[in-house]
């Protein structure tokens, strides 16, 4: 079993929308309720139906993603820290947060990976926090928080942040962010490469989240700025616990 | 941050080596193969920054403050179900 933590609805097809679509699994979406677009779209001008409004596209968008790439998707519906007049960039006063994002999205794992069994056998996808947005820096931490209960049911994986992980010192910051976060285990990391067809398919997947692209999205964007290879690709980190 | 650089060379010069030819293996487990195509296994991080806080003097990027680990750490809830 596969469970893909995406803060918003775009960020498994950014970040890891060409291992997904092969791995299968289900999106679990954090925070479902927002006002945010980045194309230039005519939004109702009352806040409540402009909520509704933005929230009801992106989800169509992801079920469109989901269709497409053979997933499955759930939505947990916390508003996204506009609503609550936070800087999605500010990281500070995590606290109620972190609080809320435990609150919902532990018992929900809980309830999905089996009881027992090789722990191997399924796998919670979490993002790296890079870029500092603090959505995803919350749904980290909140992940570290519970990881001794969870690490005894599944494996804890980490993934670069797209499109953020695309600037280097971005991503450089947030591995150091998260190896701090994690100290004293051990983070490995694997980079999964696309071919030209790949790339190509998993920039189509992208595009179908048009209410999010003010200019059409580039595929240097989409690669974390490894130094690795030209050719795309997507990096996760397994999180081992010390031996 | 010429360690992450050093640690990044690694994981090119595995690479090479780790490359899987595309089949339709599913692995149980992130391993060098998969079925999606090419995958290498590369650095880790603990032996590079465990033990080494974050110093002021880090240049952080504009849309990624500086967040303190340790005041992280200070945010983790204990929830119980």
């Amino acid at each position: 079993m596969n469970l893909y933590l995406s803060p918003h609805y775009d960020d498994i097809c950014f970040s890891l929308g060409h291992y997904a679509r092969n791995q299968g699994g289900c999106i679990v979406n954090i925070f479902t309720a927002g006002d945010h677009v980045g194309a230039p779209l005519p939004l109702p001008v009352d806040r409540a139906e402009r909520i509704a409004f933005v929230s009801d596209l992106r989800r169509r968008e992801d079920e469109a993603f989901a269709r497409a790439a053979g997933l499955e998707r759930a939505d947990l519906g916390l508003p996204e820290p506009s609503l609550l007049g936070l800087s999605p960039f500010d990281c500070s006063h995590l606290g109620p947060d972190v609080a809320r994002i435990s609150q919902r999205i532990v018992p929900f794992l809980l309830d999905r990976l089996p009881a027992a069994g090789d722990p191997r056998s399924s796998t919670i996808y979490c993002p790296m926090g890079i870029g500092g947005h603090r959505d995803h820096v919350a749904t980290l931490v909140s992940l570290r928080g519970a990881f001794d209960r969870l690490s005894a049911r599944c494996t804890l994986v980490l993934y670069e942040d797209l499109h953020y992980a695309s600037l280097r010192p971005a991503r450089e910051a947030g591995l150091r962010r998260a190896a701090e976060l994690f100290a004293g285990y051990e983070l490995s990391s694997t980079a999964y490469f696309m071919d030209a067809d790949d790339a190509a398919r998993k920039m189509t997947l992208i595009g179908l989240y048009a209410s999010q692209h003010p200019h059409p999205p580039q595929p240097r964007q989409y690669t974390p700025a490894s130094g690795l290879s030209a050719e795309p690709h997507e990096i996760v980190w397994r999180v081992d616990a010390p031996k | 941050m010429p360690v992450l650089a050093q640690r990044e060379a690694s994981v090119h010069a595995c690479a090479t080596c780790a490359c899987k030819a595309r089949g339709d293996m599913r692995p149980s487990r992130l391993t060098g193969a998969w079925r999606g195509g090419r995958a290498a296994e590369g650095a880790r991080l603990e032996s590079v920054y465990a033990g080494n806080r974050i110093a002021g003097s880090n240049p952080a990027p504009s849309a990624s403050p500086v967040v303190s680990p340790a005041g992280l750490m200070r945010t983790m809830p204990q929830v119980d179900r």
